[in-house]
């Protein structure tokens, strides 16, 4: 085996390990609102790969393309009750519950290859437009 | 007793009660499980005591298809057989595997995981496989440091896989054989031709003939083939001197079906938190390991086939590059010294120790997929002849669009089980994205050669019974992965040895 590339994977492998992920790819990430970046996902993904999941959800779902649309599903419990822009506290609670009843109830799709719930595709198709 | 096929005197007529052809992981077992029965048996094996390259290029043959391993390298001709250069790894089919499934096109078993069952803690013992315990809880318990991934077992489990040291047949069970009283073991016996009754009902005698110029006749009461998927439809297709065919071959099935196991890098696991999962990872001390499994019940929801994903820290999966690709040299031992060459075993070690709790946060994805049993992936015979006069065999490998669909659907089930676990996400990569309905080219074989006189109770859709026997002939019988109906999710050899055991015991039986 060449020392080179023993090194290399094993300087890779170091580094995979000993960053947490957390702060993985939010490195130097600006602190966005909850509504427009999805939290875990956020962790894994640039801003990038965040607007492109974005834009394609707005192609595959014409009809939730527009910024009020989107804000309104998204703000809107299951019991209709409408969640107020500013708290955001109360919008990353009410995030991570509907994230979790999609993943348990598979209401869940894959753009650009992330395995991802709906409400974190629409927080990614606000995040595209803004 | 071993008598070298070479020294005989030309045209020895050699007899006795059950003949098996073949000395690999299958006819090996079966040989020692009739040893101290009151039957002779006659153990041909093609090939000598050690890797003999002009009985090795006896296996040479085109490819055509999907891209696939050199033939003459993917099977080795030797006492011992294949086992020599086998990775070792095994686990047991499931339920489902035997099971008519009405979304898997010509599914469905004669015999049921039952059936089978009996024979597994034997083969389990052969493979030197340690304790004979498959649930994941058994290891969990022995050990704190292993971890199951919490997720839903009716949706995802953890299926275990033992390894084998790995055992080689050559080596470990030579003096065994040698010494057995009642088992006469002929090396450079290669059969070349099959010699029925006038009405093909029944077996008279093989020919065997080796490269010393020496030509011979085994005659016996019952025939095993065990000379793998391959060889042992080759030897039926070029048997044809009373059946224009080929033995067994009245419905024109032998050879079809050839399976192999689907195997490929498939996406990334990404995790909130660093997690312990060595359960899940090959460290060099772990002698068993979980792999994610679809379960039946979603198997049958999505209408996919049975598959199951292991995990590599990403780190290392990024490193690896497809057999396929790897495994390319026509000789088998310049393309095994490749393949440790670029699979680096010892940095995965290292890296692995280096890191000895299993803790990381990014894992690689393997796929390990069951292939849809396809007519048109086939062992045909060619025009040329290999240097004892047998028509050498093609391999045509052809996968299906289920596959695809397959490998790409136990992934995304896997995303939403981690997502629902709040572990974290899942990416898959673009391959399994696009439109295309089949698997990529560098979508590598695990070396698994699987079907080609698969088993069925109908003559017309299946070459064997459920018995393993040839339908139509009274005393020929086969053994190994060759019989299998379908292929499963994990590695042939742990089943493919317990169904020989199957087989041997039947003949004690039946004799
Ligand atoms: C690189 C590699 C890695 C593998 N890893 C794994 C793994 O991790 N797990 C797993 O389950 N499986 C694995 N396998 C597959 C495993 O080796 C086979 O499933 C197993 O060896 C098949 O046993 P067999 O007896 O049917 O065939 P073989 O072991 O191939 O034996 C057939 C025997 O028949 C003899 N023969 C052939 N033709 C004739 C003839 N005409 N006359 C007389 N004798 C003949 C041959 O010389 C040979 O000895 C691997 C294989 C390879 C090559």
């Amino acid at each position: 085996m060449k020392r080179r590339t023993f090194l290399i994977t094993t300087t890779a492998a170091l580094a995979a390990a000993s960053i947490p992920v957390a702060r993985y790819y939010s490195n130097g990430k600006k602190n966005y609102p909850p509504l427009i970046m999805p939290e875990e996902l956020g962790n894994f993904c640039e801003e990038k790969v965040i607007r492109e999941i974005g834009d394609q959800y707005r192609k595959q779902v014409p009809q939730e393309s527009e910024k009020a649309k989107l804000q309104q599903i998204l703000l809107t419990d299951d019991a209709g009750k409408l969640t107020a822009v500013s708290d955001n506290a109360a919008i990353a609670a009410l995030l991570d519950k509907k994230i979790q009843d999609d993943f348990n109830s598979s209401r869940i799709l894959v753009l650009s290859g992330w395995v991802i719930s709906v409400t974190e595709a629409r927080q990614c198709a606000l995040f595209s437009l803004t | 007793m071993h008598i070298d096929a070479r020294q005989l005197d030309n045209q020895s007529v050699i007899e006795g009660d059950i003949c098996i052809i073949g000395a690999g992981a299958a006819g090996i077992s079966m040989a020692l499980d009739l040893e101290n029965s009151a039957h002779k048996v006659i153990l041909l094996e093609g090939g000598g005591m050690e890797y003999d390259d002009r009985v090795q290029e006896l296996y040479n043959g085109k490819l055509t298809g999907h891209p696939y391993y050199p033939m003459k390298a993917s099977r080795l001709h030797y006492f011992g057989g294949s086992t020599g250069h086998w990775g070792g790894m095994c686990s047991t089919f499931d339920e489902i595997d035997f099971e008519k499934r009405d979304w898997v096109e010509n599914s469905g078993w004669p015999i049921t995981l039952k059936d089978i069952s009996p024979f597994y803690p034997k083969a389990h013992e052969i493979l030197d496989l340690g304790a004979f315990e498959w649930g994941a809880e058994y290891w969990v318990k022995q050990n704190n440091a292993l971890k199951l991934l919490p997720l839903d077992d009716n949706i995802i489990w953890s299926k275990m896989w033992h390894f084998s040291p790995p055992t080689r047949f050559g080596t470990k069970y030579k003096d065994a054989v040698v010494n057995a009283k009642n088992i006469h073991l002929y090396t450079y016996a290669n059969v070349v031709d099959i010699v029925a009754t006038d009405n093909v009902a029944s077996i008279k005698q093989v020919t065997i003939k080796n490269y010393a110029g020496k030509e011979h006749t085994v005659k016996a009461k019952k025939f095993v083939l065990a000379c793998c998927s391959i060889q042992t439809s080759r030897l039926l297709l070029a048997s044809n001197k009373q059946a224009p065919h080929g033995l067994g071959n009245d419905n024109d099935l032998v050879g079809r079906y050839f399976m192999e196991h689907a195997e490929l890098k498939t996406g990334e696991m990404w995790l909130n938190h660093t997690e312990p999962l060595s359960f899940y990872l090959m460290g060099d001390k772990t002698k068993v390991r979980a792999e994610l499994a679809i379960s039946p019940q979603k198997q049958k929801e999505l209408g996919i086939l049975n598959a199951t994903v292991s995990l590599m820290p990403l780190a290392m999966s990024k490193n690896t590059i497809p057999s396929i690709k790897i495994w390319s040299q026509d000789d088998p031992r310049k393309a095994l010294d490749t393949f440790h060459k670029y699979s680096n075993l010892d940095k995965r070690n290292y890296i692995q120790k280096l890191f000895s709790k299993g803790f990381y946060q990014s894992y690689g994805l393997y796929t390990r997929s069951e292939q849809l049993p396809n007519p048109d992936s086939r062992v045909v015979l060619s025009e040329e002849k290999d240097e004892l006069g047998v028509p050498r065999a093609n391999l045509h490998w052809a996968l299906s669009p289920i596959d695809k669909k397959t490998v790409y659907t136990i992934n995304k089930v896997l995303g939403q089980q981690i997502g629902a676990a709040r572990l974290g996400r899942v990416k898959l990569y673009d391959f399994l994205l696009n439109d295309d309905p089949q698997l990529p080219d560098y979508t590598s074989g695990g070396w698994h050669h699987m079907g080609t006189t698969r088993m069925h109770e109908d003559p017309k859709k299946g070459v064997v019974d459920a018995n393993c026997r040839i339908h139509g002939i009274d005393n020929l019988y086969v053994a190994g992965s060759s019989c299998y109906t379908t292929g499963g999710a994990v590695n042939p050899t742990l089943t493919l040895v317990a169904i020989s055991l199957r087989l041997s015991d039947h003949l004690k039986k039946t004799m």
